[in-house]
């Protein structure tokens, strides 16, 4: 208790302070500008806190966060594009009801939902993070290798409409973590190359995954143009009748949110689709959701803000990423030697905290400034790509360039790019990619620890309970997913 | 429509009136030209950390910088690079193939000797300049607080009455490994089942859940991690060691092996002598410092210093000790690329055959892109290879680079744009370029060290 007291201590001196709400404001205007996602801040980010302190570092980055998660309601309800693929959803109600003559109630409803989920995932994120930990070191390599097996099967199975198509992207995530140095110190698949003997460094993938073939979209459609609903302040705050009406779906869709983000591998996009699905379901005016319904608007902002907390707590406990930007987080904190698992508590404990109040402090300053400042946030699309798009590409090649100083890792970035294009034209999911990327190496490195271990035998797998809980979870839905696929045709 | 590159490119006179600009820049980013004529060393010195940022040796080496800065012992800066991965392998191999110029330096402890007997690389310490070994660190054995062994000598019973059973917790190649090896290699009988756990925090992981029955520990995370249920059964010394008085040495319990592990700083070979000579002296003062003296001590870091002789000596010695172990050590594993691969094309092919059923149901896919859209792509495409190339190859100052990248990207895409505002749309260009050019100079080169 006393550690976060004086974790939240820490976040008031000025450049913490300062860091947090620069993080939180930068993710929020990149969020809600259409072609830039959170992902590519946080990775472009990344290298410029090399010469910052660890904790500093990880407050602008989950500040970041924190805001790239909200910022995407402005455009999904004044422009009917969602800033961010998380506020997909929100498009759905907040722009009929923007176009309805009431924008200022739309933002509102949006941003009260998000800054509620997110502190309700917060109190997850305090309460379980630290117990987690403890018992991490009672998982045993083949637990673990089995866990990191279901959230691989998670993560293909719901991102995307085919469920051939995910476990296909993360497959070929899996690949692409191949070339390197296997587990016991043997070179493979270099092509003779000596700097890929550490294999593709994630940094660089995921900026040209993520950054790269964004970027490359938004050049084909340079000239398009969307046009704003002009914003009005009305219904800007939530009334009391408001929280008691709305009060039982926001707990239901915060909630929802959280334990999605916990589960291992599927983050903010799935958490809206998931809670407006259940808004719906048990709405006593279903007929309205699509037209501008209150409660669509709630559920799906305040669950893909709760997954940021509840994200956080396997990333955390485990080192195992919940998301695409879990992933970039995980990175950062290997970078700043802050390593998760049940030893960060007692090495890392400002830095761990300080992530943890982050979380809260960014959710307060995200609703402050996106009240405030919603109508100016509008109009950031306006912003020239012509002037944005190039300034991001350079930060893309001098980032890779910054990780270890070689111009390899630039190549591989710009090579990934193109693979990552390629991905979305032929719409294949990129998510399942990234997951299966960054989990293949700590699914290898446990299988084999596990071998080692039990001399070769692949029986504790299924005859300790923990490991056989999460094969059969992983084969459950598979089978559900294959299931419900051939029931839909 | 057809297309024509040339509607892509500014016109000529803006062109000619941004290299105008652009001139006046140049002595701006030409701060940091080196005078190649002044004796060593007349630019940074690149330090390459085959581990990661925060880890013991990235810690021991900003501790050295530190004190190098401190005393101004260098007329140039030391820059740090980390490295990481494949037990240290990925930066020695990285600065064997350096330039032997005297402005590259490894810092890589006994590991370097242990790759070698590993047999995943060729190479060993004969292939660099050693320049000097500063700092050693006491290691121990270490089972769970609850473990059934009280002794090594338990242990070791275990270990030859039931051959393979007791697990073993080590970095594979490392020192954490070889230790192991050389304790089973002295007792005779005794077999250890080796498994790959990884870096000090993985092995207590291990240890502490019980997943693994003995491991190796530096002094340094043995201290650490003791609160926690981590028990010592032998320290690796000649004599016990005064922060640790109650743990025997291995020799008390008749295993006549010791342990340290050494920080060594070493030059591509063929690095001219003078070079290599004149570093060693920088780390030797560095090593005498106040500060180091005491941020050693609080690591429980022996502030020993070798060079010359005395170096060639020990390093010999740390050879043939490591040198007489059998490594051997099979891989469990299927192969699982293979299996990785095959799974891939088997779900790549059921994507197409998908795709293939339900193609009649694709037709909102059609939104077509202009040859030109294709062109501009490419052009773009040209240009961050361009920038990337003259940045790394050529090593061209950031500032004018970047500049010049972001105004020409600036008016590639904004052709359209330039056509309804041309005055406003090239002003915010130019002055975007110029402030996000000096700004990437700023940070990156002034803040960053960067060394293109």
């Amino acid at each position: 208790m006393q550690e976060l007291l004086d974790a939240f201590t820490y976040l008031t001196q000025p450049y913490p302070l300062f860091l947090l709400v620069l993080g939180t404001i930068l993710g929020i205007v990149v969020g809600a500008m259409p072609g830039l996602t959170g992902a590519m801040l946080i990775s472009l980010t990344v290298p410029l806190t090399f010469g910052m302190e660890g904790v500093d570092a990880l407050i602008l980055l989950v500040s970041m966060y924190v805001g790239s998660v909200s910022g995407g309601l402005i455009t999904a309800t004044l422009l009917r594009m969602p800033g961010t693929p998380a506020s997909m959803m929100t498009t759905l109600d907040g722009y009929p009801m923007a176009l309805a003559g009431k924008p200022g109630r739309a933002l509102g409803l949006g941003i009260s939902a998000s800054a509620f989920g997110g502190i309700v995932s917060w109190f997850f994120l305090l309460l379980l993070a630290k117990p987690m930990a403890n018992i991490s070191t009672q998982l045993s390599p083949f637990d673990l290798f089995a866990l990191v097996m279901t959230a691989l099967v998670l993560i293909a199975s719901v991102s995307g409409k085919s469920l051939a198509a995910g476990i296909f992207a993360g497959l070929l995530g899996m690949l692409f973590s191949v070339p390197g140095t296997s587990p016991i110190g043997d070179i493979r698949w270099t092509g003779g190359f000596t700097q890929l003997n550490d294999g593709f460094k994630l940094l660089p993938v995921l900026i040209g995954l993520y950054a790269i073939s964004q970027i490359v979209q938004d050049i084909l459609k340079i000239d398009e143009k969307g046009e704003a609903i002009p914003m009005n302040r009305t219904g800007m705050f939530m009334s009391l009748k408001d929280w008691t009406s709305q009060g039982f779906n926001l707990i239901r869709s915060s909630l929802l949110g959280t334990w999605i983000g916990l589960l291992p591998g599927i983050g903010a996009n799935i958490g809206s689709v998931v809670a407006y699905t259940a808004a719906k379901n048990s709405s006593k005016t279903p007929e309205e959701f699509g037209n501008g319904s209150e409660e669509g608007i709630v559920a799906s902002e305040a669950a893909n803000n709760a997954t940021v907390g509840g994200a956080l707590i396997p990333l955390i406990a485990l080192g195992i990423p919940g998301s695409v930007i879990d992933a970039i987080l995980l990175g950062a904190l290997m970078i700043h030697n802050v390593q998760p698992g049940p030893l960060l508590f007692k090495n890392n404990p400002l830095e761990v905290n300080v992530m943890i109040a982050t979380v809260l402090v960014a959710n307060i300053v995200m609703a402050l400034f996106m009240v405030l400042f919603a109508g100016v946030l509008a109009k950031l699309m306006y912003v020239p790509r012509s002037i944005l798009l190039p300034v991001i590409l350079a930060c893309c090649v001098i980032g890779s360039f910054a990780l270890s100083n070689r111009g390899f890792d630039v190549a591989v970035m710009l090579g990934f790019g193109a693979i990552g294009y390629v991905m979305q034209r032929l719409k294949i999911p990129l998510a399942p990619f990234v997951i299966g990327f960054v989990l293949a190496p700590i699914a290898e490195n446990n299988l084999v620890e596990g071998l080692m271990a039990s001399g070769g035998s692949y029986l504790p797998l299924v005859t300790k309970p923990v490991s056989l809980t999460f094969l059969i979870i992983a084969a459950a839905l598979l089978i559900l997913t294959v299931r419900k696929h051939f029931n839909e045709k | 429509m057809k297309c024509r590159l040339a509607c892509l490119w500014p016109d000529f006179a803006i062109l000619s009136r941004l290299f105008t600009l652009l001139l006046l820049l140049i002595p701006l980013s030409f701060t940091q030209i080196s005078l190649a004529e002044q004796p060593y060393p007349n630019q940074p010195i690149q330090l390459i950390v085959p581990f990661g940022p925060g880890g013991g040796s990235d810690t021991f080496a900003r501790i050295i910088k530190a004190a190098i800065d401190e005393q101004e012992l260098l007329d140039q800066p030391l820059v740090i690079i980390n490295a990481p991965g494949a037990g240290g392998t990925i930066g020695s191999r990285r600065v064997r193939n350096e330039k032997a110029d005297g402005y590259t330096v490894l810092l890589l402890h006994d590991a370097i000797i242990t790759a070698k007997y590993y047999k995943k690389v060729l190479y060993g310490p004969e292939e660099f300049e050693p320049v000097a070994g500063t700092g050693q660190s006491g290691m121990v054995i270490a089972v769970h607080v609850d473990s059934p062994h009280e002794s090594l000598t338990d242990l070791l019973i275990k270990a030859s009455e039931n051959t393979d059973t007791v697990t073993f917790a080590a970095n594979l190649g490392a020192p954490s490994h070889f230790i192991g090896l050389m304790i089973q290699e002295e007792h005779g009988t005794a077999k250890f089942r080796f498994v790959n756990s990884g870096g000090g925090a993985d092995r207590y992981s291990d240890i502490k859940g019980g997943h693994i029955e003995a491991t190796a520990f530096s002094l340094e995370e043995y201290l650490r991690f003791k609160p926690d249920g981590i028990r010592a059964l032998a320290y690796l010394g000649k004599e016990r060691h005064p922060e640790v008085p109650e743990i025997p040495t291995a020799i008390e319990q008749g295993i006549n092996v010791t342990s340290k592990n050494t920080q060594y700083w070493w030059m591509p070979k063929g690095t001219p002598p003078e070079h290599v000579q004149f570093f060693a002296k920088v780390l030797e003062k560095a090593m005498q410092s106040e500060s180091v003296q005491t941020k050693l001590k609080s690591m429980k870091i022996d502030p020993i210093y070798l060079s010359g002789d005395a170096l060639a000596q020990h390093l010999k010695d740390a050879d043939e000790a490591y040198a007489g172990v059998d490594p051997g050590v099979e891989s469990p594993l299927p192969n699982l690329p293979l299996i990785l691969s095959l799974l891939t094309l088997v779900f790549g092919l059921a994507v197409i055959y998908q795709r293939k059923l339900g193609s009649h149901q694709q037709t909102e896919d059609t939104n077509s892109i202009s040859k030109k859209d294709w062109a501009l792509v490419a052009v773009s495409g040209l240009m961050v290879a361009a920038f990337a190339v003259s940045l790394i190859i050529f090593e061209f100052p950031l500032g004018i680079v970047s500049t010049l990248f972001l105004l020409i990207m600036g008016f590639l895409l904004s052709s359209e744009a330039r056509k309804t505002k041309p005055i406003f749309t090239s002003g915010l260009i130019i002055i975007n370029s110029v402030v996000f050019g000096s700004l990437f100079h700023l940070i990156f080169i002034m803040l960053f060290e960067l060394t293109f």
